[in-house]
């Protein structure tokens, strides 16, 4: 069994230096070992941002502040090599597009066997076997004769099954998947949906989903946090998020869904999400708000509890149960 | 679309063959039926290649000198086929240790970027300032005739097209997924560099290769035909063609079959660059 770790990241900001914005704002979550953590936003609300932060896989020009501790250690205090010896070994990392994820000119056998090599001190005909059977694990049938196969022999399920095998090579602790079933189609997500929450159980590894979706989120994660302009709006128990949300971005994230309101058309969030470098002092959202009022704007507004273990940043709370009329129960994709 | 083709391309050599038409396939069998002359070259010559008076000189072609013999009385026959050992080499080593050091300082340039990239720059735009041919001999005339003059000379001049044609290939590839996704794995930059990216950059260099395996022939004779190159009596074609200079009218023979050599290996040497070229732009274009 995996040793079991907590990642913490506290604080987390992420600015271009260039720009001289913010595009990730004092994020601060705790994920549990064994635990699935959803983060749920818009494009551009810096979610993917945080993912990498955790790896310290910036795009140039980014720095980043805050801490960010993993198996009791600040992974921003780390050198570069350690950080590199985590990398894929304890904590990896599944990509949003297998099309390019796998390296094209690599039998993916290889591609897989190379990360056991790395990590695992193995030899190369044992992290070949071990290549072999992490195909299978990952639902690839006859991985004996396809570990021979190029990528593009495969579909793009199949693909992003490769890709969780090489992540999932070196056995890490903490698995970071940014908007990893985006790229597939519905039935396919589905699959990939549950064959990473086997593996998550099966391995007692925790897990940061990332995704745009909030049905994705619903149908693996525990708790799910949701982010607005670089900024932690709300976070909770998933069900608790989903039945009672505490926040009008989550309730218009909800409502945006296709299915969230039957019979009726498609309830969009009015406006658009604001420029990193125009932010208002207090509530980023509330220019898009039917419920701001000048307090909103005025200062920065802090994480509430509302109830234990559910924060949400709105200063307007107690106004919500008109949005909340109307919203259904967002389902489990593919549950 | 590109990632998947590109993928058919590199690693499968014979679906190279199979996509380049008649021109890859003509072009691969006469160059090999060229190198193989060229390996048996002294076992199946019937003549010395460089001892002199054989023969009575400048005996036009016959059934015992198929090529004529040339001022000194040596069978040309030997000797073009002698010279094509020289002249492959020349194409060969002067495209190859270019290419390594040309394609290592423009993997690290594209990968890394910044400072690297731009000394790199700097100095590539200075060499491509001077005319091929021109630097070639200025470095030979400095450093003293002779084969190992002439390679470091075309090693020091021709190593910046390399460079420059993997610095861009790397600087796009850079940025895809698979590189990232690398990273992510705790790889290092070695590692990423030649067995991630290497890989996926090395295409069209080889392709270059072709073209420059050609001048590098062409740019050999020159200098042999100025007494820069390889020196007599080894046989290469330029000098060949420098020494029969002078009886291109009485002897023409003594100059022909060198020259057509010459242009027969260029010939083949170029179908296989063109149509890899085609390859590649179709596999990039698409």
């Amino acid at each position: 069994m995996a040793r079991k770790e907590a990642l913490e990241v506290d604080r987390l900001t992420v600015t271009f230096a260039r720009e001289g914005r913010a595009v990730v704002r004092n994020v601060s979550f705790t994920i549990a070992p064994g635990e699935a953590f959803g983060l749920v936003g818009e494009s551009g609300s810096g979610k993917s941002l945080t993912c990498r932060a955790i790896l310290r896989l910036m795009p140039r020009g980014a720095s980043i502040a805050g801490r960010i501790m993993y198996g009791g250690r600040d992974l921003l205090g780390l050198s570069d090599g350690e950080m590199q010896a985590l990398r894929g070994s304890s904590i990896a990392m599944v990509f949003q597009d297998p099309l390019t994820a796998l390296n094209p000119v690599l039998r993916v056998g290889d591609s897989i066997a190379q990360v056991i090599q790395a990590h695992g001190g193995l030899g190369r005909r044992a992290a070949r076997t071990r290549a072999v059977e992490m195909m299978e694990r990952v639902g690839i049938r006859d991985a004996g004769r396809r570990a021979a196969a190029y990528p593009h022999e495969f579909s793009g399920g199949m693909r992003q099954r490769i890709h969780i095998a090489m992540a999932l090579a070196a056995r890490p602790t903490l698995l970071l998947a940014d908007e990893p079933t985006t790229a597939l189609d519905v039935v396919v997500q589905a699959e990939i949906l549950r064959l990473l929450d086997d593996l998550r159980r099966q391995d007692g590894m925790s897990l940061l989903l990332v995704s745009h979706d909030f049905r994705v989120v619903a149908g693996l994660c525990d708790r799910v946090g949701v982010m607005y302009a670089g900024e932690l709006v709300e976070v909770g128990a998933t069900q608790t998020v989903l039945r009672r949300p505490e926040h009008p971005y989550t309730i218009g994230l909800m409502n945006s869904l296709p299915e969230a309101v039957l019979g009726e058309r498609l309830r969009a969030i009015p406006g658009s999400p604001p420029d990193p470098g125009l932010l208002p002092p207090g509530c980023a959202f509330a220019p898009r708000c039917e419920l701001a009022r000048d307090s909103c704007t005025a200062a920065p507004i802090a994480m509430a509890e509302a109830v234990r273990g559910h924060w949400a940043r709105c200063i307007r709370r107690d106004q919500l149960d008109e949005m909340r009329r109307g919203l259904v129960m967002v389902g489990a994709a593919g549950a | 679309m590109s990632v998947s083709t590109l993928a058919v391309a590199s690693p499968r050599r014979l679906q190279w063959i199979m996509a380049g038409g008649w021109s890859l396939r003509v072009g691969l069998v006469g160059f090999a039926l060229i190198a193989v002359l060229a390996l048996l070259a002294p076992w199946i010559t019937p003549y010395d290649p460089t001892t002199l008076g054989l023969a009575e000189g400048l005996q036009p072609p016959s059934a015992a000198h198929w090529f004529g013999t040339d001022q000194l009385g040596r069978d040309i026959l030997t000797r073009v086929l002698h010279a094509a050992r020289t002249d492959l080499q020349i194409g060969t080593i002067g495209v190859i240790i270019p290419l390594i050091i040309g394609a290592a300082l423009g993997l690290f340039a594209g990968y890394y970027t910044g400072w690297p990239d731009a000394i790199l720059g700097r100095i590539v735009d200075v060499v491509t300032a001077f005319p091929f041919l021109v630097l070639v001999l200025a470095i030979v005339a400095m450093l003293g005739p002779g084969l190992t003059n002439f390679y470091i000379a075309i090693t020091l001049v021709s190593w910046v097209a390399y460079a420059r044609i993997v610095r861009g290939e790397a600087l796009s590839a850079r940025g895809r997924g698979y590189i990232l996704a690398a990273r992510s794995l705790g790889y290092g930059d070695i590692r990423i560099m030649f067995r991630h990216l290497l890989p996926n950059v090395m295409v069209p260099a080889f392709v270059f290769g072709m073209s420059d395996f050609v001048l590098d022939i062409l740019a050999g004779a020159s200098l042999g035909f100025f007494g820069l190159g390889v020196q007599p009596p080894t046989p290469e074609w330029g000098v060949m063609i420098a020494e029969g200079r002078n009886f291109i009218i009485t002897a023409p023979w003594v100059v022909i079959f060198p020259g057509l050599a010459i242009i027969v290996t260029a010939f083949f040497v170029s179908l296989i660059g063109d149509s890899a070229s085609d390859i590649v732009r179709r596999v990039h274009g698409s």
